[in-house]
């Protein structure tokens, strides 16, 4: 029997900073829940740090998503910074041209370092 | 407007499919003789394949006929359902010949005699022909389906495949049931051949299935068109204020897409249309054969 896909969302407050590890899959099946979880975040927060350390896959459905977030977080005047993307997320970002409007780190500490202004 | 578009195209497909009706009937007439002149589980096999064959360019030349006469005009959304719905008639009428071939090839194993009959000459010398045939009309058919794909032109390719496999197939089982016959195991060929040519169009028959039934249940565009749109979306990331959403679906050869954006309220209306159009320019140049939709809204989208 196939396992049905999951995503894991971790949430921690860090000087200000809202920080979210993402573990799993980004799918349409797992893109509802992702998208009710980190809008909510979004919504109240003025810096928010995605790690996708731990996301494995991402489809058409997860970047939408993605884009969606982005939208929200340029309304609101807040900040979003991705780190640590595996090579399958990276490649998904640079063939859909998300590169151009994503801020990227190569690490959870570099994005820390960049959103602290250091 | 599209007609410009329908009409070389849609030309261009009904000769080719006018060219494949013509071949066809000539070698149903000939599969049917052939079939009545002789014993064989291997010739019954191929007057139902070559019959299912005549009976798919039959529907596929009608329907283009229709749009090329002037049917796309009361059809703005194109016939892509009926290529769908085409497709999968001709895919219950393969199922139908693959439980009558495989209904005879048991029979002829239970009780196994040898084939005979003029007959088979005659499938001989029009196997060696139709060889030749079908491979040209298999790699004419695969480059318009390249060009303009659509379920009806690829159950066409698949079909041509299927035909070119089909006549090597009975030309070799035919040959070896011809002269191997002193041998009494040689009797097993022909209902083996026959399952063979059976198997190949089961397996035509669900590809058929799968892409038309869900074509015609509105499933969404596959991933690497989905990623062309939104690396349209990404590339002008900063021309809208909010996606809502997207909705897209195939008809045929047709691809619809609609997008929901919300634009910042201070913009002029010129330069949300400017957007409007560049959008939907981008994406239509992209992906081919679609129609896209930008629609303005405020609301979230499901």
């Amino acid at each position: 029997m196939s396992k049905e896909p999951t995503i894991d969302i971790i949430h921690r407050e860090e000087d200000g900073m809202h920080v979210l590890h993402l573990a799993g899959r980004l799918d349409s099946v797992t893109s509802p829940e992702a998208e009710k979880k980190i809008i909510e975040i979004i919504e109240k927060g003025e810096l928010i740090i995605i790690n996708l350390k731990d996301l494995v896959f991402i489809s058409s459905a997860g970047l939408r998503l993605i884009l969606v977030f982005m939208k929200k977080t340029k309304k609101r005047n807040a900040r979003m910074i991705f780190c640590s993307p595996g090579d399958h997320v990276l490649q998904a970002f640079e063939v859909s041209n998300f590169t151009e409007f994503l801020e990227i780190a190569s690490t959870l500490e570099d994005a820390l370092a960049r959103a602290r202004g250091q | 407007m599209t007609t410009g578009g329908l009409g070389g195209d849609g030309a261009s497909r009904e000769r080719a499919l006018r060219g494949l009706f013509v071949a066809g009937l000539l070698d149903t007439l000939l599969t049917t003789a052939a079939f009545l002149l002789a014993n064989s589980g291997v010739l019954l096999a191929d007057f139902l394949k070559t019959s299912i064959e005549l009976i798919a360019i039959t529907l596929s030349w009608m329907a283009i006929r229709r749009i090329n006469r002037g049917g796309g005009k009361k059809y703005e959304y194109g016939l892509g359902k009926l290529e769908n719905i085409s497709s999968l008639f001709v895919g219950l009428v393969m199922l139908l010949s693959f439980l009558i071939i495989t209904a005879n090839a048991v029979r002829n194993i239970i009780e196994p005699g040898h084939i005979a009959g003029i007959g088979l000459w005659i499938s001989i010398a029009s196997q060696v022909v139709y060889l030749g045939i079908n491979g040209g009309l298999y790699l004419r058919n695969h480059r318009l389906s390249k060009a303009a794909p659509s379920p009806l032109m690829e159950s066409q390719t698949k079909l041509f495949l299927t035909r070119f496999v089909g006549n090597l197939f009975i030309l070799l089982s035919l040959g070896l049931s011809m002269a191997l016959s002193r041998h009494h195991w040689a009797a097993y060929i022909d209902p083996a051949a026959s399952m063979v040519i059976a198997l190949s169009i089961l397996s035509a028959t669900l590809g058929i299935f799968s892409s038309s039934l869900y074509d015609l249940l509105d499933r969404t565009l596959e991933e690497e068109r989905q990623i062309v749109i939104l690396a349209v979306l990404a590339r002008h990331f900063n021309d809208y204020e909010e996606l809502h959403g997207i909705r897209s679906r195939r008809s045929g050869a047709e691809v619809y897409v609609e997008i929901f954006l919300e634009f910042d309220p201070e913009k002029k209306v010129a330069e949300v249309q400017r957007v409007v159009d560049i959008l939907r320019h981008d994406i239509e140049t992209q992906l081919q054969g679609s129609r896209a939709t930008i629609a303005l809204t405020t609301q979230p989208v499901e």
